[in-house]
């Protein structure tokens, strides 16, 4: 203790931050003061142990200066050793040697630092400061072992089954590992086994009772007593107040000056249901007693709350039991106990969508001051009306059963006033059961029975079917009357869909499900309308042609059901189907029971007609032609030409076409036809026909061409017919192409024909064969041939392209045919001069006949269009004539002239044999002053030639070749 | 240790600073002369002289340091002083931080001591308390463990 001492002392003079510590030996408390002062707490005997020394980790201060000398001077001497001699070069060694000083220097350096540490501690006591540390470290170890000791001390003990959980059992466990203490089983309760009971003799304590009974009345009859509590009896000194159906409370006194307490408690209601905590409310009740300046209306007070909050628990308690094993079991019935509110909201019917209007609260009524079950009329008529239930325990069960009877009731008669349903007549008023009348044929409808499950609150049919079974899976999925309505009549829909689909499909009627339009047809006509559902039916024949339809819309309002009937047709454009055609105008209607087998047989009959109509219309539509279906009194209206050929005709429509539009806005044949042509379709000889008539009386009618399929219906009218057998209904309308190319091809003939008869205007001119493109005729005076000239018609798809003129061989304008070919000329510049020069060549013609013979040749010859050459040649003599014939526009003069005269050299050479000839002809005919008597009077004489009219150039030939010919 | 001892101690200490400056000294100047060393006998003798002349004086160190008289052997140092010197740090530094390691140790275990304290008086008491028959031998126990009644 003494070296403690002083060395705490030392600790103290020479480190100023170790202010304070008293150390004492093991077992000693260090106590730190404040300041230098110290207090020592040691008992006067006994001295503490001194602190362990320890030496571990220490060195002597000159054991470290030896160590250091004698390695630095053997580090020398080596080095002088091995360096002396050492081959390695000067400086090397140097460097060598300076590092080992510099080190040796470094170790002396800290050898010195730590000798001037060692001076800092004067009194050489670091050794004490070691020791100290390493008490503490040795004492904070064992102080650290009781710590522990004290923590398994406090496990164990928690494993301690007492008897008793005080301190008192907690030490006799602790001490004797097992409890025996005196006031072991002890009972404080004033048994009568208790020794000390029989100490008090009977007498005394009956007397005490009688004592008390009388001080219990006289007291009861000064205090205020609730109107409640008022029925009491007092007996075996205590009094007992028996509130019914609540509780029963019995209380006690001591003296009169005393306050009343509690001695016992029963309720009334819960048959000792639930373990009461008796001493808790014996605290609470005597503390009401003792406090309140109204003790016992403070005490009813309390314990009516307490029975209500009880009675709310168990309420509480018998709906969780009903919710997990009652028959509401299985998640149709939820509740929420607010224990600090004293409220239970109620849902039932909770997998039904109704659920948000089923509720109903269980709570404390503040007038009558019970609980009671509050349950809103579900009836959306009569807001706000709400149900009470009294007596809730013990019954929350049937009163749930009422609540679900009544609300499954509530919503049946609002279905009921719907109109949709009927009730069930033939039983009683409690029926659940509601009939909803569906068709199953289209005459004939079956009630179907609809019920609602009163547990769950769910929809379900009886006998149901699978279209039922989906329905009633729809049915609950909504939660509004309203919709509940829509989906039974959709289900009326299904169901009638289903009946014609039916008839439809026995009958050989194709019913199309692929077809599917973004909203009904009649969709837009009754969309504003309430409680009117649409739906379209599209259905076929199997040969019809494609993508149209007949089309059933069904509109169902409440139990009728109307169907409307049209032909459409519907195609799919980009994966959408879209009405491409409707007939609009010719909707027939009539009631879903009016719909008979028979009906739809005749149907399947008599609507081919109609869709062909239809079709033909359609496409017409597209073609953009304008068009009138003439059906009834329209078709009395025909021309008779139309007519004759339709009478009696059963399976014929007939459709007027405008012309015009018809040849695409062509105008050729407006002029040509009549503006309304005529189409007849004949389903039963599978013919379509197209009928027209000629407006006036033209060239064309004239000549039969069979090409044209035109048909004169009689040989004057001006009415005709085209013809053609069709095969598939899918190719109507190629008919329509073919016989507009034929009209057009009409049009052509008609213009090329009249152009031709204007141009030949002589009664040479006929027609010898007409062909949708090609015309021969025949125009020459004295042609033998059967054709003079033939005319290929070339046309494109609108207009006349060209007109190709080929003369025939034989005609002796041929030889013009090479000029006609290398040029083009207008066709009518070609007929008219055709026409004019033919003529002139019918003159050489005969000329040539006449006179060739085997002294004389004559032979035309052809320079251009408008100059032709004469030439004779007499063999014999070997004279040469060439006449020159020009064809010349004269100014004077309407049209053109021929100009006649010689050729030059003719003139010159007055050796040839044929000269006087042509003097001759030069005097008589050319020469002005002539008193010859002129043959052709319409010659011009020019001295040098002569000119002629066109007309009057054969005379003129004549009369120069017979000069010639004579001379 | 007396005071005597202490005063020797410290005479010993200030002789074996000396001693080691001189040594540090010659050594920095026999450092300089190897550095400048012009490769002369003269300087080759002068410098062996000089060598000499520190050898001898570590000689004299060391004969002085382990002089049987000589306190400095009872100077017993921590090898992590030596370890702190070595590493370039200030041995003060340590003698510091080793005082503040006490003075906590000691602050710690103070009050770990004096909280049993307080559980033992406590106990006492309660048992004293609860078994008033136990009191002279709770008393006993109190005594022997440190015995302070002064509550």
């Amino acid at each position: 203790m003494t070296i403690a001492v002083k060395e705490s002392k030392i600790l103290y003079g020479n480190f100023d931050k170790a202010k304070s510590g008293i150390m004492k030996g093991s077992g000693g408390i260090v106590e730190q003061g404040p300041g230098l002062q110290q207090r020592i707490i040691t008992p006067a005997k006994e001295m503490p142990p001194e602190i362990p020394h320890v030496e571990f980790n220490q060195l002597p201060l000159s054991v470290l200066i030896r160590n250091l000398t004698v390695y630095a001077a053997k580090e020398l001497s080596q080095y002088m050793k091995t360096n002396v001699r050492s081959t390695q070069d000067a400086s090397t060694r140097k460097m060598e040697f300076l590092r080992l000083i510099i080190f040796l220097r470094n170790q002396f350096l800290r050898l010195y630092v730590l000798v001037k540490w060692c001076k800092t501690i004067r009194q050489n006591n670091f050794h004490t400061m070691i020791d100290l540390l390493n008490w503490f470290r040795g004492t904070n170890i064992i102080v650290n072992n009781c710590l522990l000791a004290l923590k398994d001390m406090s496990t164990s003990m928690a494993g301690a089954k007492l008897p008793n959980p005080d301190l008192i059992t907690a030490l006799e466990v602790l001490m004797l590992g097992r409890p025996d203490l005196p006031t072991h089983g002890f009972l404080l309760t004033g048994d009568e086994n208790g020794q000390q009971a029989n100490k008090i003799p009977a007498k005394l304590i009956l007397k005490r009772f009688r004592d008390l009974n009388t001080c219990l009345s006289v007291k009861i009859s000064l205090m205020d007593l609730p109107a409640e509590m008022h029925t009491y009896s007092i007996k075996d000194g205590r009094i007992t107040f028996t509130v019914f159906p609540e509780f029963e409370i019995s209380l006690s006194t001591i003296d009169r000056e005393s306050p009343l307490f509690f001695v016992d408690v029963k309720f009334l209601f819960n048959e000792n249901k639930f373990p009461l905590n008796t001493t808790k409310i014996a605290l609470l009740v005597n503390d009401i007693l003792y406090k309140s300046p109204t003790p016992l209306l403070s005490l009813y007070q309390f314990l009516h709350r307490y029975v209500l909050t009880l009675q709310l628990y168990m309420i509480h308690v018998e709906l969780q039991d009903i919710e997990t094993n009652g028959k509401y079991s299985g998640g149709n019935l939820a509740h929420h106990y607010d224990p600090k509110k004293n409220i239970i909201s109620l849902r039932y019917w909770l997998q039904s969508k109704m659920n948000s209007k089923c509720k109903a609260l269980i709570g404390v009524e503040k007038t009558s001051q019970s609980i009671i079950l509050q349950w809103h009329l579900p009836d959306t008529k009569e807001e706000g009306k709400t149900t009470k239930y009294n007596n809730l325990l013990g019954n929350i069960e049937a009163i749930l059963d009422e609540i679900t009877f009544n609300h499954a009731r509530i919503i049946m008669s609002e279905l009921l006033d719907t109109g949709l349903f009927e009730g069930d007549d033939n039983k009683n008023d409690t029926s659940d059961t509601l009939f909803f009348h569906v068709p199953v044929i289209c005459v004939a409808t079956a009630p179907v029975q609809l019920k609602i499950n009163t547990i769950s609150g769910i929809f379900y049919f009886k006998n149901p079917s699978a279209l039922l079974l989906s329905y009633a899976k729809q049915l609950n999925q909504t939660s509004d009357l309203d919709d509940v309505v829509n989906i039974l009549e959709r289900l009326r829909m299904d169901k009638i869909v289903h009946i014609l689909r039916n008839m439809f499909e026995k009958t050989g009627w194709i019913c199309e499900d692929v077809v599917k339009l973004n909203k009904p047809i009649l969709y837009d006509k009754h969309k504003d309308k309430k409680r009117i559902l649409t739906r379209d039916l599209f259905i076929r024949i199997k040969d019809w042609p494609a993508n149209w339809f007949f089309i059933l819309n069904l509109v169902a309002s409440g139990a009728t059901c109307i169907v409307e009937k049209l032909i459409g047709k519907v195609q799919s454009v980009k994966g959408t189907w879209e009405v491409k055609y409707l007939d609009q105008g010719n909707l027939q209607v009539s009631k879903l029971e009016s719909i008979t087998y028979q009906n739809v047989m005749h149907m399947q009959k008599t609507i081919i007609q109609k869709i062909l109509n239809h079709m033909i219309i359609d496409s017409l539509n597209e073609l953009k032609i304008s068009k009138v279906i003439c059906q009834g009194e329209a078709s009395q209206k025909l021309p008779a030409y139309v007519q004759t050929n339709t009478a009696g005709a059963s399976n014929v429509s007939i459709i007027a076409i405008g012309l015009e539009s018809f040849l695409q806005g062509s105008k050729a044949l407006s002029d040509t036809l009549e503006s309304t042509i005529f189409l007849k379709m004949d389903y039963e000889q599978n013919e379509v026909k197209l009928f027209g008539k000629f407006k006036k009386d033209t060239q064309m009618i004239r000549y039969q061409c069979d090409d044209l399929l035109i048909n004169f219906i009689d040989k004057r009218g001006l009415a005709f017919h085209m013809t053609e057998d069709f095969t598939s209904l899918n190719h109507v309308v190629q008919y329509l192409t073919k016989f507009r190319q034929k009209l057009m091809q009409l049009v052509v003939l008609t213009d090329v024909t009249e152009k031709l008869h204007n141009n030949f205007r002589s009664e040479h001119f006929q027609i010898v064969k007409l062909r949708p493109n090609e015309i021969s005729f025949r125009y020459l005076k004295n042609s033998k041939d059967d054709q003079d000239c033939t005319i290929q018609i070339v046309t494109n798809e609108t207009k006349i392209e060209k007109l190709q003129v080929q003369l025939s061989p034989l005609n002796p304008q041929n030889i013009i045919q090479k000029y006609l070919e290398c040029d083009k000329y207008d066709p009518h510049f070609i007929f008219n001069y055709l026409h004019f020069t033919s003529k002139l060549f019918s003159a050489v013609k005969s000329i040539e006949s006449i006179t060739n013979t085997n002294t004389m040749t004559i032979t035309l010859h052809l320079h251009t269009l408008a100059a032709y050459q004469l030439s004779y040649h007499d063999r014999l003599t070997g004279g040469q004539i060439a006449l020159c014939i020009d064809l010349r526009n004269s100014p004077s003069r309407a049209g053109s002239m021929y100009h006649l005269y010689f050729a030059q050299e003719d003139y010159s050479a007055s050796k040839n044999p044929m000269y006087p000839a042509i003097l001759q002809v030069i005097n008589n005919v050319f020469m002005l002053n002539n008193n010859t008597k002129r043959k052709v009077p319409s010659v011009i004489r020019l001295g040098t030639g002569v000119a002629c009219p066109l007309g009057d150039i054969e005379p003129l030939l004549e009369e120069i070749h017979s000069i010639l010919i004579r001379s | 240790m007396d005071q005597q001892d202490l005063n020797k101690l410290q005479t010993n200490l200030s002789d074996a600073e000396i001693r080691l400056a001189s040594i540090i000294e010659s050594f920095i100047e026999l450092g300089v002369s190897v550095y400048d060393f012009p490769g002369t006998q003269e300087s080759t003798q002068g410098m062996v002289t000089n060598l000499k002349r520190n050898v001898e004086r570590i000689k004299l160190l060391n004969q002085h340091a382990n002089d049987p008289d000589s306190q400095l052997r009872n100077m017993n140092i921590p090898l992590e002083v030596l370890q702190y010197i070595e590493d370039g740090r200030n041995p003060d530094v340590y003698t510091r931080e080793f005082v503040e390691a006490i003075r906590r140790s000691n602050q710690y275990q103070r009050a770990k001591m004096h909280a049993l304290k307080k559980l033992r008086d406590s106990l006492a008491e309660k048992i004293g308390e609860e078994f008033p028959d136990l009191v002279p031998q709770v008393q006993g126990i109190i005594e022997r463990a440190n015995g302070s009644r002064d509550k």
